[in-house]
């Protein structure tokens, strides 16, 4: 016995997926040679699982700015910013970032799970109620626990439900805060807005809204869901990441709270961590940049989102319930969905495999993620690999049409 | 039964009595009589 076997149920679980010869959880890349492309067990492979949405980690205007900031102000800030002092940039980024959205204030994390650790647990306490979805995020759900609100589920996309679990709370006293996420990461699927905003309006909750996933994906701006919804005036707060659309690293929350810069000295994930490094500061400044120069950007997103989406559809293979850059296929059990997996790998394709319980449905998910930098023959060739393992392993035959088809 | 399903069982109990029962205290549930203790103390609006 030693401290650790407590988990021993996880190890086992993970021990039995690296008996098929694959590590899904430790892969490793031999050197990543673009957005879309890299050498994965000395092979060239075609990247379709990371969420390089818009390809920006190697814009040459991005690292220019990286290389710039790190030559003349260094690799790191080595402190924080309440106890070591703001660089110019965090304030720089900050300003911009409010800017972008509209909003009054905005503040940024070393991390986006810090962001939602930090938000999530400063804006309710004791006595407060904290509804989130039920498919919520990890750092969702690690933030309600940092805090002490009450903290209750609702259905995934679920608006009656959250109405009614409000309505269950009628005449308890503590501010409500509703949470819910732009696009979820595991499906694909957005969030119901116009419904929830509309629920959140007529309870009188607070409603936030974690557009990691659609910042610089959706909205005519790239503002996110929020926007393309049309409901951006009843969104108390916006939390997202840099290390998705940005490529890089980074968190942050923007709102017209009149007093949210109290939060810089009560919200501890920010207080008590070290601020980003310059070189992350100057990329991501940049790459805010490139979202709302380029709309072309989220033009060929969209574009190849959709293109492999109904061709995925069309094969036959069980996709989410909307074309989005996250496109999830189910499998449907685990011995396929590995074996599935290591294949595309074989066959030069980098995806992810998730399997319960990361997974909102029982069964375990191939999940490919589209970039704007892939260009129309990767996509078109994912395809090819995917119809070419999926008829390999059975699963494409004329008289199986609905592959992975559980419900 | 799996997380999901628990999830489930939960929401379905939540449905039947009207009520919602926080995360902190499904996580105290351990037996069926602590199911039974935790949703009667919610109908009556007691403290669990």
């Amino acid at each position: 016995m030693t401290i650790l076997a407590k988990h021993n149920a996880y190890k086992l679980a993970y021990d039995a997926l690296r008996e098929h010869g694959v590590d899904p959880l430790n892969v490793r890349f031999d050197s990543v040679l673009s957005p879309t492309e890299g050498i994965l067990n000395g092979k060239r492979t075609i990247l379709i699982g990371t969420h390089n949405y818009l390809g920006l980690t190697f814009d040459p205007d991005c690292i220019e700015k990286a290389v710039e900031a790190t030559r003349s102000q260094g690799t790191g800030t080595t402190g924080s910013r309440v106890a070591n002092g703001n660089y110019d940039g965090h304030l720089r980024l900050e300003k911009a970032l409010a800017e972008f959205y509209g909003r009054d204030h905005a503040m940024v994390f070393s991390t986006g799970y810090q962001a939602n650790l930090g938000v999530l647990s400063t804006l309710v306490g004791r006595g407060d109620h904290l509804m989130l979805d039920a498919d919520s995020h990890a750092s969702i759900y690690d933030g309600s626990r940092l805090g002490h609100a009450e903290v209750i589920r609702f259905r995934h996309n679920n608006p009656d439900d959250l109405y009614k679990r409000l309505r269950r709370l009628a005449g308890a006293p503590g501010d409500r805060l509703i949470v819910v996420e732009g696009i979820y990461s595991m499906l694909g699927d957005t969030a119901p807005l116009k419904e929830i905003a509309a629920v959140k309006r007529e309870t009188g909750a607070y409603l936030l809204v974690d557009e990691a996933h659609s910042l610089g994906v959706l909205g005519a701006t790239g503002r996110g869901l929020a926007e393309a919804a049309g409901v951006e005036d009843d969104v108390d707060f916006i939390v997202g990441t840099f290390s998705k659309s940005l490529g890089s690293v980074g968190g942050f929350c923007v709102s017209n709270s009149p007093d949210f810069d109290v939060m810089r000295i009560v919200c501890r994930p920010y207080m008590f961590t070290a601020s980003l490094p310059p070189s992350v500061i100057a990329s991501t400044l940049q790459a805010l940049i490139k979202i709302q120069t380029k709309p072309s950007l989220r033009v060929d997103l969209m574009r190849n989102a959709r293109r492999f989406y109904d061709g995925l559809a069309a094969m036959g293979f069980q996709v989410g319930p909307e074309a989005n850059p996250i496109v999830a296929v189910a499998m449907p059990d685990q011995d396929t969905a590995v074996a599935f997996w290591k294949m595309l790998m074989e066959s030069g394709l980098y995806l992810n495999l998730a399997v319960p319980p990361a997974t909102p449905t029982n069964t375990p998910l191939l999940r490919t993620i589209v970039s704007a930098a892939h260009t129309l023959s990767q996509i078109d060739t994912a395809l090819a690999i995917f119809a070419d393992v999926g008829r390999r392993l059975g699963l494409l035959t004329a008289d199986r049409r609905r592959a992975g088809a559980s419900s | 039964m799996d997380s999901l399903g628990v999830m489930d069982f939960v929401m379905a109990i939540e449905d039947f009595y009207d009520i919602s029962i926080p995360l902190d205290r499904i996580a105290q549930v351990q037996t069926v009589g602590d199911l039974i203790h935790a949703v009667e103390a919610l109908r009556s609006g007691a403290p669990a």
